[in-house]
Parts: structure tokens; sequence; C-alpha cells
């Protein structure tokens, strides 16, 4: 599904990811976890394609393409999809025409006719009800206004209608209560299949009780310092990242 | 002797009003005035940011073709200005709810909206070139309680030719109209057109005015418009400027009536090298009365904008309500605006506001939108109609503003070989 060799990206002459490799097959989730600073963000912002970084070496493959020769709407039409540890607020962007655009760049570039409005409104439906999203929420602005969870609800709900191949969640659980952590895992988890793959950048292994990780990695200064199961996880909530490194 | 001088007597005879003293002798002393004073000068606030050569350069040029009566094809509640020239129908005529005369023939009643009663003849270069080289105009009014929709089309078949219009709109007690002028050169080519309204709004009737100006861009346009606000009236005004290489645009309200509301909306987009300049200005005379002030400018390429807000609230207006906002995209490096936020206070128990910001299109926004699948150049669109949108949906007549959302298509669409960064 997704190798990434050697990657070395620096912003402003600083280098942030510092050959770095990773490897996800189909069907796997992959728990990327590290301090502040260790380069998890950058990783998701090159992956998907922003700019304001510089690649120096190396190369990403995703379903056997160079992503670096495409775009971000190209790769996310590819089947790539960023769930934001910020979600912008996009005031005067409704959330249900957006939507259906989304769905539709994607339909188009697979040489797919545009999704019905009716299998669009029970798709919405169906996924807001699941995620606790309102009627009147869906009548909104993108993010304008949300909560903090509110907001990572609504990364889930695009998610679940985008259908993504390879979706990374950044840092999904920060500014979340208990039951919203949940609530967004259950969304998660309900979108694992033998074909799909999830990565999960963290903090903490409390998101990890919840979406399990098939393999856990620890990145400091922009390097995968030690890889291991779940249960690394738990070792390292217990010794912190000095101790275990 | 200045060129208008020179130009009025050289024409005299031709323009409207021509026979009529006293507006004859009006003339006669704002062409001294203009003797006196000379052309106007970026000295002044209001010409600061000014493409002053549309403005010295006035032209006199009026169309001399008779249009033919199957012309116009027009609905009770349309009409046309044809190269300068109204044109009334006999389905205009039959309609029982709006009242339509000429203007010429008008003038006896019609003296004071020229003198400076009431203020609807303001102290302006634009306005008195105006009242000089009048060329026509309509006076109308609507019924009494009635509720009425007027569409007034502006188009043009001939070019080089200069129109100097002046409506005079009075929306009688208790009703309602909503006002859509549609500016459209297509046909034509290097028009200049000085167009004047003046609304009068009684007590508790309400005016909803549209201005829909595409003029291609060749064509100059200098714009004003005042409106007086009697008690519990509501004045409700949306300016899109899409076309014309220079446009200079006016709108100016009196709050006259207790519990009046004067609200002032534009937006506004450029390209090439369109000049677009606006002001508005609100002046608060009553107690407890609203106004608001709210343009969108959206300027590409090497376009300039221009926008002066104004709220002046009068000692006597207590428990005023006022609000500004002027909010500018810019997608060009070469395009230019100049906002300027003004408030003259002079009663102690107002609420008054304003805020001015200026930015390019916002790279998080972008990146958030392309992330989800939307190419670079559909994101763009989709952020720069949500930008508008604010403006738009405080406008309740929805035929125009699926024709706005229409233009504004066309105007993005326009663009899709160049990129907005």
């Amino acid at each position: 599904m997704l190798e990434i060799k050697d990657l070395t990206v620096s912003v402003e002459d600083k280098i942030i990811l510092n050959n770095f490799s990773l490897k996800i097959n189909q069907g796997e989730v992959h728990a990327i976890m590290g301090p502040n600073g260790s380069g998890k963000s950058t990783l998701s912002n090159v992956l998907c394609g922003k700019d304001n970084y510089k690649i120096k070496k190396g190369e990403i493959i995703f379903k056997e393409k160079n992503i670096f020769e495409l775009s971000i709407d190209e790769r996310a039409k590819l089947g790539l999809f960023l769930a934001f540890q910020y979600p912008v607020e996009l005031p005067g962007v409704s959330i249900t025409p957006f939507l259906k655009t989304a769905i539709n760049s994607k339909l188009k570039s697979l040489g797919k006719k545009e999704i019905d409005s009716l299998e669009f409104a029970k798709k919405v439906r169906e996924a807001s009800e699941y995620l606790g999203i309102s009627k009147e929420m869906l009548k909104r602005s993108v993010n304008e206004g949300f909560s903090g969870g509110e907001k990572k609800r609504y990364e889930v709900l695009q998610m679940t209608l985008l259908n993504p191949d390879l979706t990374i969640l950044d840092e999904t659980d920060s500014g979340l209560d208990i039951d919203a952590l949940k609530t967004v895992s259950k969304g998660v988890n309900r979108l694992k299949r033998k074909d799909n793959s999830i990565v999960v950048i963290t903090h903490y292994q409390r998101l990890l009780d919840y979406i399990i990780p098939d393999f856990v990695h620890i990145l400091v200064a922009g390097k995968i310092v030690r890889s291991g199961d779940k249960n690394l996880a738990l070792e390292l909530e217990k010794k912190g990242y000095e101790n275990i490194i | 002797m200045n060129q208008i001088s020179n130009l009025y007597q050289k024409n005299e005879k031709f323009i409207l009003g021509s026979n009529n003293e006293w507006l004859t002798n009006l003339r006669n002393k704002i062409l001294e005035k203009i003797d006196d004073l000379g052309p106007p000068s970026k000295k002044n606030e209001i010409w600061k940011y000014s493409n002053l050569s549309h403005i010295n350069d006035t032209r006199y040029e009026p169309s001399n073709e008779i249009l033919k009566e199957n012309e116009t094809l027009n609905e009770e509640n349309e009409i046309d200005y044809i190269n300068g020239k109204y044109h009334i129908t006999e389905k205009n005529k039959k309609n029982l709810n709006i009242n339509f005369k000429d203007l010429g023939e008008s003038l006896i009643d019609l003296k004071n909206f020229f003198y400076n009663e009431n203020e609807t003849q303001l102290n302006d270069f634009v306005i008195d070139i105006n009242t000089i080289f009048l060329s026509d105009g309509l006076y109308i009014s609507t019924k009494e309680n009635k509720e009425n929709y007027l569409i007034i089309n502006y188009k043009n078949n001939l070019d080089y030719i200069t129109n100097y219009l002046r409506n005079i709109i009075k929306i009688n007690k208790n009703s309602k109209l909503t006002l859509v002028e549609n500016f459209n050169y297509e046909k034509s080519e290097n028009n200049d057109l000085n167009i004047y309204n003046n609304f009068i709004l009684e007590k508790d009737s309400e005016l909803e005015h549209i201005i829909i100006q595409n003029l291609n861009l060749t064509s100059r346009l200098l714009y004003s418009s005042h409106a007086i606000c009697e008690t519990n009236s509501k004045f409700n005004q949306l300016s899109c400027q899409l076309g014309s290489i220079s446009a200079k645009n006016r709108h100016l309200s009196n709050l006259i009536g207790i519990n009046s509301q004067a609200n002032h909306n534009g937006i506004y987009f450029g390209k090439n090298k369109q000049y677009i300049d606006n002001k508005t200005k609100v002046t608060h005379k009553s107690e407890n009365c609203q106004s608001n002030q709210i343009y969108k400018g959206i300027l590409n390429e090497e376009s300039c904008g221009v926008y002066l807000s104004n709220t002046l609230v009068e000692s006597q207006a207590q428990k005023t309500n006022g609000y500004q906002l002027s909010r500018g995209l810019l997608l060009s490096d070469k395009s230019k605006l100049y906002n300027k936020p003004q408030l003259k206070i002079y009663a102690d128990d107002v609420k008054c506001s304003h805020g001015s910001t200026i930015g390019a299109l916002d790279n998080n926004q972008l990146y958030y939108l392309q992330s989800r699948g939307l190419s670079e150049k559909d994101s763009q669109k989709l952020l720069i109609k949500a930008f508008c949108k604010d403006v738009l949906k405080n406008i309740n007549d929805k035929e125009s503003l699926k024709k706005i959302e229409l233009q504004i298509d066309k105007w993005l669409n326009k663009k899709n070989d160049k990129q907005y960064s």
C-alpha cells in the first residue's frame, strides 16, 4: 500500500525527517508515537503534499505510484486521506455541497458517474447518525464554530464518505473528551477493512485502547527509533519517551 | 472658460430641461462653481485614490437614434434605457402599481430634488455634471400599500456615446419595491454613463435595490444614489460590480425618520486594469435607526479598488446602531485595494463599529480543500464564492441572487487558465 524509503525532509534548512523509512501493507493499522517536534505532523503533511517542505532525498510509493509526482488533490483522489489535527474553518463553505463536490471529484477521477442525490443524502444521513452528528450541524459551514469534538467527528464523517485506501489520523485524540474519543474511534474502526490501511499519529496510548494497532513505531528527531506491537505503546505509557529510547 | 462650460454651451439646446428657467440658472451656477474650484483634485479625500483621467475627460456625445416601437418586448414590470433613452411600453403603462413619468415633463414638481433641499442635490462633481448634461430620466412612484417589482435594463448598441441619466423614485407609504438595475453594454464599446438615482422612502415603506453592473471593459461608469428614509422605512441595497474599466460608485442614505434603516451591501470583482471605486455614507439624523455598510472586493491582475465608508451620527440621533465592514481579497501581487472606514459621532448613546481587512486566499484553507480531492482551481473558486456569501445573504430577491451567482461563476471561469496565486 505505502512505502516510504529513506525520506529526508527539511523546513528552512532544519532537518525534520531524517532517513525515515516505513512500509504499510493492506489491512494494517500502524501507530506512530513521538514527543513534540519529532516530525509526526511533517510526515502527514509531506504524505498529503503540503508545500513549505523541502524533500532532500528519498521516495514515497503509494499504490505503486511515486506520490511526489502528484498534486495534493491527485493524492486524495488516489485514496489518501488526512484527518487533520486542527481542521480549518471554512466560513461560507456549506458542509453538504462540499461533501458532494469532494465525492464527485474522486468519482470523476475514477471515470465513474457522479453520485445520485438520493444515494448521497442516504449515505450522509446514515454516517452522521452513527457519529452523532446532528442535522443542524450539517447545515453549517465547514468546521465553523465547531467544538474540538465536533471537528473530529466531522473529519471521520468525511473519511466515511470518501472511503480512502490509506487514512492518516493526525492526533485525532487531541481535544476530545472520553465519550467523543469512543465515538470517533468507533467510527474509524467501522471503516477498517482487509484492503485499506490506517496510520494513527498520537502522543498518547489512550487512543490505541480503542483503535488497536498492528504495529507501533516510536519517532524521535525524524527517525523511527523503535518498532513493536501494541505492547510497545503500553510500555511507553509506563516509562515515558526518555526511558524507552 | 473650462472644457465643461464649452461643451455645455455648444450643446445646451439638446440637453433635457434646457427651456426650464430655474434649471438653466442652476446649471449656470454649477458651471461658475466648476470654473472657480477647478476639476476634482487628489487633495480631496474622496478623489485621493481616484482615476481622475476618467473624470477630467468629460464628454457629451448623446445618441440621436430613435428606437422602433417593437424593439422592446418587456413585461409590465420591466423597462429599458437604450442608448440613453428610456422606453416605456404600453404594458408598462398598464402597470397599476407603478407610475412612470418623463423626468423632463415632471421638472416643475421636482425642483426640490435639484436644489439642496433635503440634500438630494449633493455638492459633488459627478452629480454636478449629471445635472449639467442630463439627457433623460424618469420619475417613478409606487402605489401606497402595494408590493412591487421593477427591473431597469441599461443597454447600448452604439459606440462612443455618453448618457447622463437621472431617476427619481418614490416609494409611497407602506409600499414595498424590489428594484433591479441591470447594466449590460455587450453590443457596444467606449461608452460613458453617468447615472444619479434618488430614492424617497416614505413612512413604513421598503426598498430592496439591486445593481448588477456587468458593462464591457471599454465602458466607464459614474453611479450615484441617494436615499431619504422616513419613519420605519427600510432601504436594503446590493451593488454587484463586475464590469467597466473605470467605475465610481457613490451611495448615500439619510435616515431622517425614527426606526428607519439603511443597508449598503456591495461585492466587486476586478481584473485586467479595472478601477473600481466605491463610497457609502449613512447619515443618522433621527433616533433608533440602524445602518450596515458591508463591502467585499475580489481583485485580480492589475485591478485597483477603493472603498470609503462613512457613518455620520448627528447629535439628536440617539440609540443609533451602525456597522461597517470592508474586506478585500487580493488574487495577484499587482492588484491593489485602499480601504478607509470613517465614523463621525456627535450623539452619546450609540453603538457603532467598523472592521477592515485585506489579504490573500488562506493557504491552509486551500490545502484542506485540496486534501479532499478538489483541484487547486476549484478550491480557489469555492473560497472566493464563500467569501461573497455573507454579503449576498443580506438580499431577499432570489431571482437576482441566482443571476449574480451565475455572473460570479462566469467571472471565475474566465480565469480558468490563470492561477490566482
